[in-house]
């Protein structure tokens, strides 16, 4: 039986610390400092199997692994820019389990060698920050961060860094220009940030969901954590579930859980008299999957195989009163409009995409329409300086190929409901 | 800087290894302090890091959440993708913007309100919602709405 | 070396190399947009994407480098469709006004659309509408719907600069490039964000709608303005001259100007310029022929006989008319009074190793003597702010501080008695660098005979230590390589000065030059100019120390004739005529060969060379004892002078009004505020000034630019006492 690790105890208000504590909390960071090697403690997370959890799923040990030493400062930036559209994990993670995050950062650090970490928050989260910020005060004052973490020789500042509305800055090098108090455009790899990360100094970034699972890993060890769910992306793993369902929301499952027990069992499945039509299981950038899709089970390698990905584990799910061609140009728009505006493809493809599907959706289609959508999203992937423009031609491109009849229907003139669901 | 920020600007300093980090946050200061990024502002901000006034607008530019214009004493911010919009987000937005008179980025005459329509706020579980100057209302009816906004023009007019 | 292969043909480059570079070598072009020589890889416009084996998507080759073993293709099928597809987006929101864009015929995206470009567009939606012909400054107008964002302009501004002035305003497709406010872009280097431009979004005013490019007949010359001598494109469009660009000469400007030398070029067609010989009859000047003129010349330098003739001037000569004049001087009229100074320097030539610029990239130390290049030699400063950028260690001596706060600045100077002389304060440094890493780079102004002395001990106690001296004519160090300076017994400019002030000097010949304005004892020159029996001016514009001539030659301007002069490293620097001078105008040298030819002497054979100079000549300029209380200091601005920088209608809008600078605390004590009106009292002489305050001032000083017409400072002497006065704003009735 499965039990939850992320949110564990977290109907006990754990943004008391005494809460946490009393739950066993700081236990592994205790064991870390005071039994491990940092060595040690790369080893541990690298035999877990853990992969990054923001969507790239990236094993989090081997990046702890690529730092140079060199004996330059070395820094920690925990993306909390949670910008991913249908993506709400992290959002409970901070606002109700902040000290698990702040123990995981505490070990990262300790590995790595970091002795400041930035906590990069979407500026939306301004209860967030501000829980944040009270929890590193707690923390501090019990000794779980600051100067001589528990007695120890380690020493750990942590900042809060509220971006400001900027989808980009989700990608790791545009949130390492934000936090330098500059305008978050990528930047060119490489040299990537494990080499001249913040401040031109080595960094890891990781998620918020995979700091959080450091701290069990530390705990229970590598072979617990692995055996959790498949070999190849094990752990626990938050599913964030909205759209149309009975019960949409968090559901802490293990890696690999299929669609169809998250949606039908979890999330207690369709509303009365809905059919369904479509799920985008890795949030807005994953191309959507259809019915014959929903015995995938939701791990990074399984997604891939059926053709989308598994990204932050954004599971939105989508009926048959759903438009596809105005669900495509919602996100058309808000592609169009987080585009950084640095590359070509990016900046232009967008802004024309949306301008077609705009026009389609308002009964002015053409009928080379399809085709062209099909030839700009094709000059858009791949092409781009960052992943953003792969993102934005995911959905677009699935529902061109499963809903070809409703971009004819549009074309017909089969007037459209004029709302994404009705 | 102005004397009431000086403090907190030169607190903010000491939490970054660049002096520049602070752009982000001292922007927000200035627009905690006046409501919004006026140009004026900018220049402070500019001139405290010591880079030209254009770098402060540069980066302020690329920032939906700092605002270039000034608006209302509320800004509702109703999230318009997609999760939202599965749940009626486009109709919340119709109806708050008849309710207010305004259309979206719009500001009413009595500047109690500003209407905005932006990107996912990570709280589809409860969907639609919106922020009120950065405090989450989910899982929103029309009903709600027309609630929320006599509970906020009660408060108003309470502190006037 | 590294190996690889592009369209199946292997290549061996650098390590490091650029794939694009590695293919350009081939002849392999690979087309592209952001990409600049000079500016940092950036990977952003995608226009040169390629396939590489083994890399999972298609690589930008202006960011990737070689690596072992790499198999790149630029020929495939995908590789053309995505170059037509980058263009397709590129042009899908560009307005299309090339009938009515100053660019076409030269521009990139035309050029690459018409070698890579689809055949038609589908692109059938509104386009997205930006700002047209906005003002970017005085020179410059910007319209951002032409603009593919490149940021060649804003990484020049942060790379090259490291000014900040312009960023990308707003994001994704809203993305513009502006200024704070929309507020005039406020740099002395802002053309050549122009000249980056790969479209048509940033034009010059002075060039709009002038010309198409295919009209154009073209030089490749140099800039004569100041004695960096960058290389530059100019160009004329029915003998008219209509665009001055940078050319990229890696050693000397890497492709930059300065906003003087590029839009200073109007002086040319100014109908200020003289066009007709001029002699002095009945006490008014009146135009005659040039048969008559140079008579009247011969006649008076004849009748002089060799004592009693000086000539000063010659640092805005070609090499090969500085040669000629020395013949004229020394062997014609057998005169040793020759000098080239007209001002405060004393010499342009070295006197310890001569150093380069390419020497400032790669100094360990930088020390600038009484001089500020970013106004005397901008495009130098441009490497000085490269230094600082790298940390390389930068001391200043002298009145005020250009790159502060935060680097070194010694004040002291002969205006600031307490802390010392200039010449003091260079030895302390000498002595604390002598044992320290090499090359010291010292940029000095060539001005104050102590900082010489000084210097002259550095090649002994710091071999490795270089030396420029920024010239006070841009040819200036030509001038004196080609022996314009005083020889044996002969009189320097002070001393000819003097002579004619005295009635001890019969004839005395102005070349180029305008003393009346330049020379630091103003009272001096004016009664010089005035007694002297004959003044021949010979010059482009009638200057304030023509207004007192015998004869006025006029000449053509450097860009009407050919030939070459030499920078302040000593380098030789081509010029080329781009246009007939008006009226088949003579250039300098014309005149004097023309001279010669009429006073007997020969030119056929080739010249003999000048001695060159031992030491520098003596140049007694009086030093008052320094005052107590508020003393003058000058200083040299870019756009100083009275000749060509003000008959160019382009630069009227960056004209300096007059100031004086004071210290903030000065200011203070005297309760002025910036802006204020004062009037500057020295001796006799009066200037009224507008307050600056700058706390990279020393206090003490009075700051007051020098060469200004309208203003000159030379009514003051320098270290004297001077009071402020406000003037009272006058009533502004209602």
């Amino acid at each position: 039986m499965f039990e939850p690790v992320l949110t564990r105890g977290i109907d006990r208000d754990l943004t008391r610390i005494e809460n946490y504590v009393a739950q066993g909390g700081f236990t592994a960071l205790t064991k870390a400092v005071r039994e491990l090697t940092p060595q040690q403690v790369v080893e541990e997370v690298t035999r877990s199997n853990l992969r990054g959890r923001g969507g790239a799923g990236f094993p989090a040990g081997r990046k702890w692994g690529f730092l140079p030493q060199d004996g330059r400062p070395r820094y920690l930036a925990c993306n909390a820019d949670e910008g991913e559209p249908g993506t709400f994990k992290d959002h409970l993670l901070i606002d109700r389990n902040p000290f698990l995050l702040l123990e995981g950062i505490a070990i990262a650090c300790y590995a790595i060698g970091a002795h400041h970490a930035f906590i990069y928050i979407r500026g939306e989260f301004l209860t967030g920050a501000r829980i944040l910020e009270a929890s590193i005060a707690a923390a501090r004052s019990r000794g779980y961060l600051g100067e001589r973490i528990l007695g120890g020789d380690f020493s750990l500042e942590v900042t809060v860094h509220r971006g400001a509305g900027s989808y980009e800055c989700g990608e790791e090098t545009a949130l390492l220009e934000s936090l330098e108090g500059k305008r978050g455009n990528p930047r060119l790899k490489p040299p990537f940030p494990a080499v001249a990360g913040a401040y031109g100094m080595p960094t890891v970034i990781n998620n918020v969901e995979t700091l959080c699972c450091v701290p069990s890993i530390v705990e229970r060890g590598a072979a617990w954590f692995a055996g959790i769910g498949p070999a190849g992306s094990p752990g626990p793993k938050l599913f964030a579930v909205s759209g149309l369902v009975r019960r949409p929301g968090n559901y802490e499952l293990p890696m690999g859980t299929t669609l169809r027990e998250l949606i039908f069992q979890h999330a207690g499945g369709l509303r009365e008299g809905r059919r369904f039509k479509a799920v985008l299981p890795g949030g807005s950038s994953s191309p959507a999957l259809v019915e014959e899709h929903l015995d995938t089970p939701l791990d990074f390698d399984s997604v891939a195989r059926a053709g989308s990905m598994f990204g932050s584990g954004a599971v939105m799910v989508l009926d048959d009163s759903v438009c596809m061609v105005r669900a495509a140009w919602r996100l058309a728009e808000f592609y169009r409009d987080e585009s950084c505006g640095k590359c070509t493809p990016c900046r232009e493809g967008t802004y024309w995409i949306t301008a077609v599907l705009e026009r389609l959706e308002a009964g002015g289609g053409r009928e080379e329409d399809p085709a062209l959508l099909e030839h700009l999203a094709g000059q858009i992937g791949t092409r781009t300086f960052c992943p953003l423009g792969d993102a934005a031609i995911g959905f677009l491109l699935s529902s061109l190929k499963y809903f070809p009849e409703e971009y004819a229907a549009h074309l017909r003139g089969e007037t459209c409901r004029r709302e994404v669901a009705s | 800087m102005r004397e009431a920020l000086m403090a907190h600007a030169r607190d903010v300093l000491t939490r970054y290894p660049d002096p520049n980090s602070a752009m982000l946050p001292l922007l927000y200061l200035v627009q905690e302090a006046d409501g919004w990024v006026s140009p004026a502002g900018l220049e402070e901000v500019a001139s405290f890091l010591g880079v030209a006034p254009a770098v402060a607008e540069s980066v302020a530019s690329f920032y939906t959440l700092l605002q270039k214009r000034p608006v209302g004493r509320y800004v509702l911010q109703v999230c318009t993708n997609l999760s939202c919009s599965l749940l009626g987000a486009e109709h919340l937005l119709d109806h708050l913007g008849r309710k207010l008179g305004i259309g979206p980025g719009e500001t009413t005459p009595d500047g109690l309100f500003t209407l905005q329509s932006v990107e996912c706020l990570a709280e589809c579980g409860q969907a639609p919602v919106l922020q009120v100057n950065l405090d989450f209302h989910s899982g929103l009816t029309p009903e709600k709405v027309d609630a929320l906004l006599n509970a906020l023009r009660k408060e108003a007019e309470q502190d006037v | 070396m590294i190996n690889l292969t592009i369209d199946g043909r292997q290549t061996s480059v650098p390590e490091g190399t650029l794939v694009l570079h590695a293919a350009r070598e081939l002849g392999i072009d690979i087309p592209t947009f952001c990409h600049h020589a000079r500016l940092l890889p950036f990977g952003a416009c995608r226009m040169c994407l390629v396939e590489i084996e083994k890399a999972p998507k298609l690589q930008t080759a202006c960011t990737t480098v070689v690596s072992e073993g790499m198999v790149v293709r630029t020929d495939t099928e995908q590789v053309r469709l995505t170059r037509q597809s980058v263009l397709e987006f590129l042009l899908a929101n560009h307005p299309l006004d090339c009938p009515v864009c100053d660019k076409g015929g030269e521009c990139e995206l035309q050029d690459l659309t018409h070698r890579w470009g689809a055949p038609a567009s589908q692109f059938r939606e509104a386009k997205n509408r930006k700002g047209k012909a906005l003002p970017f400054g005085p020179f410059i107008v910007m319209d951002e719907e032409r603009c593919i964002l490149c940021q060649r302009c804003v990484r020049f501004d942060q790379e090259v600069l490291g000014e900040g002035g312009i960023g990308l305003m707003g994001r994704g497709f809203r993305t513009r490039v502006g200024t704070f406010q929309g507020r005039p872009y406020d740099t002395p280097f802002s053309g050549n964000v122009v000249d980056l431009c790969p479209v048509g979004a940033l034009t010059s005013r002075p060039y709009r709608f002038r010309a198409r490019p295919w009209d154009l007949t073209s030089v490749a010359s140099t800039c004569l303005h100041c004695s960096v001598g960058c290389a530059a494109r100019l160009d004329a469009r029915e003998n008219h001259w209509v665009r001055l660009r940078g050319a990229d000469d890696p050693a000397v400007n890497q492709g930059w100007l300065c906003d003087r030398g590029r839009y200073g070029f109007g002086f040319a067609a100014s109908p200020e310029r003289l066009t007709a010989p001029q002699l002095r009859r009945g006490g008014k000047l009146a135009a005659t022929s040039w048969e008559e003129a140079l008579d009247r010349v011969v006649q008076a330098l004849r009748e002089a006989g060799p004592d009693r003739v000086g000539i000063i001037g010659g640092g805005r000569l070609t090499d090969q008319e500085a040669a000629l004049l020395h013949h004229l001087g020394r062997q014609v009229l057998g005169t040793a009074h020759l000098d080239r100074r007209a001002g405060r320097q004393l010499t342009a030539t070295p006197h310890l190793a001569g150093g380069t610029l390419e020497d400032l990239d790669r100094a360990a130390h930088i020390v600038l003597i009484g001089c500020d290049p970013e106004e005397t030699a901008p495009v130098l400063a441009l490497r000085v702010r490269q230094a600082l950028r790298r940390g390389t260690p930068v001391t200043e001596l002298g009145p005020w501080q250009t790159y502060g706060p935060g680097h070194a600045w010694i004040p002291p100077s002969r205006w600031l008695p307490a802390v010392g002389s200039t010449a003091t304060a260079l030895a302390g440094l000498r002595e604390e660098l002598a044992g320290q890493d090499q090359p010291v780079v010292l940029v000095w102004s060539g001005e104050d005979a102590a900082v010489h002395d000084e210097l002259a001990r550095w090649r002994q106690a710091m071999p490795g230590a270089r030396l420029l001296i920024v010239g006070d004519q841009p040819n200036a160090r030509g001038a004196e390589a080609a022996g314009l300076l005083p020889g044996s017994g002969g009189r320097s400019t002070p001393e000819l000065l003097a002579a004619a002030a005295a009635g001890d000097l019969q004839v005395l010949y102005l070349v180029g030059v305008n003393p009346a304005l330049s020379f630091p004892d103003g009272a001096l020159v004016r009664e010089a100019l005035e007694k002297v029996p004959f003044l021949v001016v010979q010059d482009l514009f009638a200057t304030e120390s023509a207004r007192s001539a015998h004869a006025l030659l006029p000449v053509a301007a450097w860009s009407e004739k050919t030939g070459s002069w030499s920078n302040l490293e000593g380098r030789h620097r081509p010029l080329a005529a781009l246009t007939p001078a008006p009226e088949n105008l003579p250039d300098d040298g014309g005149i004097f060969r023309e001279l010669i030819r009429r006073l007997g002497g020969e030119v056929s054979a080739p010249l003999p060379a000048p001695a060159p100079p031992a030491a520098a000549a003596a140049y007694p300029l009086s030093t008052p004892p320094a005052a107590e209380g508020l003393r003058v200091a000058t200083v040299e601005l870019t756009y100083s002078g009275g000749g060509t920088v003000l008959h160019a209608p382009a630069l009227s809008p960056v004209l300096p009004e007059a100031w004086v600078t004071l210290h903030p605390e000065e200011a203070a004590r005297r309760d002025l505020a910036p802006g204020q009106v004062v009037e500057l009292s020295c001796g006799d002489s009066r200037l009224t000034l507008s307050v600056r305050t700058s706390a990279q001032v020393a206090p003490g000083l009075a700051l007051v630019p020098r060469r200004l017409p309208h203003s000159p400072d030379n009514l003051l002497t320098e270290g004297a006492a001077v009071a402020l006065t406000p003037v009272p704003r006058k009533e502004v009735l209602p």
